[in-house]
């Protein structure tokens, strides 16, 4: 909301630099987002929070200001409270009824609590004078004339929204009611609206003739050949204006003030103030008032104890400083003992209870006023979850083994999951997306892992190696689950130097990081096996068993899926589920003793039928070898040439080595010839 | 056999005395390791000896080579150092470094951010993504269909059922199930219904703060606040609590701190105003108390919530939250 200084200065003796008047007022919670110098005006831009309706008008802005800087407030008599006894507040009688065959009647009070209407005769329609018009155009409304200008200027005094009608071009009397099925409407905007069952408009006896509390109809708009008006005031269900606004998708500022609740004993004063403006700006008599609905406004008593407000700001605060506050902000205060006893006036409706009371106290005596302490530590046993912890670990573990750590979104499109095998039923979805993008939870981190990867192939990166740990969501059966996964990802080059060759990354790239990972969290004896997993090409997968639980699974995305997210390159995946390893995991470092004595090593060659893998000749190896053979490693991998098409070749190392004593030749040869032994028997293996 | 790997042994410590120079070193290496050499023969006919004999001189013969081997290493290693034989190595050349992998800075900030309230005493806690419209709303004392939602228009799944807009929620969680003191702070994922653009994301991360206790105040968490504004942007960081308003903790404050880009002069980065706004915070609101099951009465404390992205770009001078989420590895190679 806008407000001009010249204009705030009507209500109160300010005379300040409007910068430090900005600071003030920010710092007091009606926070000014800026102070602009437009000619010779300034002008305020304010930001209101939701609880401050009051603040919506610059009678309530100077009060702010007035209680800030310790001045008086001016407000016109037909806003004072308590209320003056004015001319134009004749009760309507009967007989004036009939007389002017005219009624105004609220048919749902649900939705309007109280509504007035001023009859007001032989006004001359003409442009606002200079004064008024600079007020309109100060809070960047546009003048039309001086009825609606005025009815404007007096929602930015006061807060209370008005409207007049052309009253010559209503058929019949005023009803608010709730639209009927089918009726429509022409509003100011030239938009043909339909306002739906359950919104409330204002209707002459034959149609609507205005959207309640949101904006007028054309048809009875004020305009130059107006003579008779109807000047409405009135109070209308925050909620029902809410939800209008919403449907129309259409907020005016006087929707805006409804929706924030607006003080209803300000209806009629501010009806008052209008009729009396008009009077004076656009002659015509006053005449007829309708007051239909609730009278009375909101109001309230609270006991404060000075004491408590003391102790929950940590200051020490007097009963006199405290009533001084409240009284400058329009509460009426009564000392009592110890205590006050709190009358909240009519415009503060958002004042309900001593926290309130607090709040307020708090922000005019100023937070910057209030002493820094260092509260009384809990003393918490543990600072983390396991989980945490481990998530940590394993990041920390990661980019050791040179990965990069992304993070992408959780909300994905939905066609991101196609080829993955997932369940529809399975699959969170979004009521409201904003975009296509964020149709669903990702039920699994490969879309997001191959999404930053083509993005980056994309701008021509040539090696990347991500991970990202982040959840994945599912439904079941009406419960929602929210997984903890680590995803790897390995494409493109893997070393590039002027000194060696280029090396691409490939599944054994995935799979010594998995390896290496799994050992550094102390998970040993991770069986991997061939199967099939979600996305991976079923000829270079491997699901990782731990414990008789499967705890992940890594392998070649396939071509299909790569295709889907735009990657023309082989991309190395693994997933690693972290919730399956959180009991198995071991954080602790201890030391464990090694040999003293030399290790013997002997090196295997071997020819092996194709059918037949590396991990089932290891297993052999280390059964028929027994405890002396402490590590068997594979030194070389090769087909073709020296070897059939239907074998490979493999060189395994063989480190032999004993914790008591030096090994003698002939016993490693021993055990060495068993092994070969076994292996030609067991495995069909020849030696080369 | 043997006697001949004696006479070699002699023959080569001779040769080895005449050679000086490195030229000469190789020519005595070819002539007894070479493919054709004295040794390299001897080898050959290892295969036609007694079996009986064959470990034995084969075990001579690589003593006598490793033997070779060494003896020529050495004195060439006297002869570059004499004459600084050695090839000049073009130390302009790249050096070829191992490659490191990074955190994201998403993650570097939460760190830092969760380590600082560690020291103070704080635990983590989490909660889920995946939220009852209680949580997120009612229970923090923000009523249905009122303005102040306006503030968190939110991602609905089914029912009653949404992704929490803020992590406010894990307060709650914690207070239905632990009786006070509490000292926590909860990090996590929120979801908000924006239009991404430079400063908007529908996802982002939030750390929010608890501590509930029988006398905690206002002037608490100034203080434990300020403590963070100082070790997370710096020393000389100034700290500034203005009133707000958030349904869910009364008195509220908005904290400013005084901008880390000109500090505090004005600049493009604080709108000329010389402040950052960066975090929410205020005593929670006893209507909160109530709806978790305490005695409203009997304790009070505070709250605060913080976005992380926010503060990453601060801290970092990031100007487009989309670049968290995009991954590019030249921006996350920069953390």
């Amino acid at each position: 909301m806008k407000v001009s200084y010249s204009w705030l200065k009507d209500y109160v003796d300010v005379n300040i630099d409007p910068k430090k008047l900005e600071e003030l007022l920010t710092m007091a919670g009606v926070t000014v987002s800026s102070c602009e110098k437009i000619g010779k005006e300034y002008i305020f831009e304010f930001e209101i929070t939701a609880n401050r309706a009051d603040c919506l008008s610059v009678i309530g802005i100077a009060r702010e200001t007035a209680a800030i800087l310790g001045k008086k407030l001016k407000v016109p008599k037909e806003l004072k409270t308590p209320k003056p006894k004015t001319a134009y507040r004749k009760p309507i009688t009967e007989n004036l009824k009939s007389k002017i065959n005219f009624n105004v009647s609220i048919k749902d009070p649900d939705l309007c609590p109280r509504y007035t209407a001023r009859v007001i005769r032989d006004v001359e329609v003409a442009p606002s004078p200079d004064w008024l018009k600079e007020r309109i155009i100060s809070v960047g409304l546009r003048p039309v004339n001086n009825i609606v200008d005025i009815t404007n200027f007096v929602l930015f005094e006061t807060g209370q929204p008005m409207h007049a009608f052309d009253l010559d071009r209503l058929k019949g009397g005023v009803i608010v009611r709730r639209a009927k099925k089918g009726e429509n409407i022409i509003t100011i905007d030239n938009t043909q609206r339909l306002p739906g069952e359950d919104t409330l408009v204002i209707a002459d006896e034959k149609e609507p003739i205005a959207i309640a509390g949101v904006i007028g109809g054309s048809a009875t708009e004020v305009n130059d050949m107006t003579k008779n008006i109807l000047l409405e005031s009135a109070n209308f269900n925050p909620i029902s204006i809410r939800r209008t606004s919403r449907a129309l998708g259409l907020s005016s500022e006087s929707s805006y003030r409804f929706e924030r609740r607006i003080d209803n004993d300000m209806v009629l004063k501010a009806s008052e103030r209008a009729s009396a403006l008009i009077k004076e700006i656009a002659g015509g008599k006053v005449e007829t008032l309708f007051d239909v609905g609730k009278k009375s406004a909101y109001s309230k008593r609270i006991t404060l104890d000075p004491g408590r407000v003391s102790s929950i700001l940590g200051i020490s605060l007097e009963k006199a400083r405290a009533s001084k506050i409240l009284r400058s902000l329009g509460f009426s205060v009564k000392e009592e003992n110890a205590r006050l006893n709190v009358t909240v006036p009519s415009f503060r409706e958002d004042v309900k209870n001593e926290t309130d009371l607090t709040e307020e106290i708090a922000r005019i005596y100023g937070y910057e006023n209030v002493p820094l302490t260092i509260p009384r530590i809990i003393g918490n046993t543990k600072t983390k979850d396991l989980e945490d912890t481990i998530e940590e670990k394993i990041k920390d573990i990661l980019i050791r083994l040179d990965l990069n750590e992304i993070i992408t979104y959780s909300l994905i499109k939905r066609n991101k999951i196609n080829d993955l095998g997932i369940k529809d039923e399975n699959i969170v979805s979004i009521k409201n997306p904003l975009s296509i993008d964020q149709e669903i939870m990702r039920p699994s981190l490969l879309s997001g892992m191959l999404s930053s990867i083509s993005y980056n192939l994309n701008r021509k990166a040539k090696r990347l190696s991500f991970f990202e740990i982040g959840k994945t969501y599912e439904e079941r059966n009406g419960s929602y689950a929210e997984n903890r996964i680590l995803s790897m990802g390995l494409t493109g080059i893997k070393s590039e130097n002027w000194k060696t060759h280029k090396d691409e990354f490939g599944f054994f790239d995935m799979k010594g990081v998995f390896e290496k990972l799994l050992e550094e969290l102390k998970i040993e004896g991770a069986v991997f096996k061939k199967a099939e997993a979600p996305g991976l090409d079923k000829n270079a997968t491997s699901i990782v068993e731990y414990d008789g639980e499967i705890i992940g699974h890594l392998g070649v995305v396939s071509e299909r899926v790569s295709k889907n997210a735009d990657v023309d390159k082989e991309v190395f995946y693994a997933e690693l589920y972290i919730e399956r390893i959180l009991k198995k995991v071991s954080l602790d470092k201890r030391y464990a003793a090694y040999s003293r004595y030399p290790a013997v090593t002997r090196d295997i060659s071997i020819v092996l039928d194709k059918g037949l893998t590396s991990g089932e000749v290891v297993t052999l190896i280390k059964e028929a070898g027994g405890k002396l053979v402490k590590e068997v490693s594979l030194e070389d991998y090769y087909k073709g040439k020296h070897i059939p098409l239907d074998k490979n070749g493999l060189l395994y190392r063989i480190e032999y080595r004993s914790d008591e004593r030096t090994l003698e030749d002939a016993e490693v040869e021993k055990i060495h010839s068993e092994i070969k032994k076994a292996l030609s028997e067991k495995l069909n293996v020849s030696f080369r | 056999m043997e006697n001949e790997i004696k006479n070699i042994r002699q023959l080569f410590k001779e040769d080895l005395k005449a050679a000086s120079d490195v030229k000469a070193l190789e020519d005595i290496r070819v002539k007894y390791l070479g493919r054709k050499g004295i040794v390299s023969k001897l080898m050959e006919k290892l295969p036609s000896l007694d079996k009986d004999k064959k470990p034995l001189i084969g075990k001579e013969l690589n003593v006598l080579k490793t033997f070779i081997q060494g003896e020529l290493k050495s004195k060439g290693e006297v002869f570059i150092s004499k004459n600084n034989l050695m090839e000049e190595v073009d130390i302009t050349l790249p050096g070829i470094a191992p490659s490191v992998g990074r955190l994201h800075p998403i993650t570097k900030t939460l760190n830092e951010i969760n380590g600082i309230f560690i020291s103070l005493g704080f635990k983590i806690e989490e909660g889920p993504e995946i939220e009852k419209e209680f949580y997120n709303f009612e229970a923090l004392n923000i009523p249905l269909e009122h303005p102040s939602r306006d503030a968190f228009d939110t991602f609905y799944i089914k029912g009653d059922i949404l992704l929490r807009s803020h992590t406010s929620t894990v307060q709650i969680r914690i207070m239905e199930k632990t009786k006070p003191p509490i000292q926590a702070i909860m990090p996590g994922r929120v979801y908000r219904p924006d239009a991404v653009d430079a400063s908007h994301s529908f996802m982002f991360h939030q750390v929010e703060g608890l501590m509930v206790d029988h006398d905690i105040k206002f002037s608490d968490l100034k203080g434990v606040l300020n403590i963070f504004t100082k070790q997370m942007f710096g020393e000389k960081t100034k700290t500034r609590f203005r009133p707000s308003f958030f349904p869910f903790t009364e008195p509220s404050a908005e904290v400013d701190i005084s901008c880390i880009i000109c500090r505090g002069k004005g600049c493009r980065v604080c709108s000329h105003t010389g402040w950052l706004e960066i975090l929410g915070a205020g005593m929670v609101n006893p209507k909160v108390f109530e709806a978790v099951g305490y005695r409203a009465t009997k304790y009070a404390g505070f709250a605060f919530g913080m976005g992380v992205e926010r503060i990453a770009m601060l801290k970092y001078g990031i100007d487009d939250i989309r670049l968290f989420f995009e991954n590019d590895v030249r921006f996350l190679k920069q953390f």
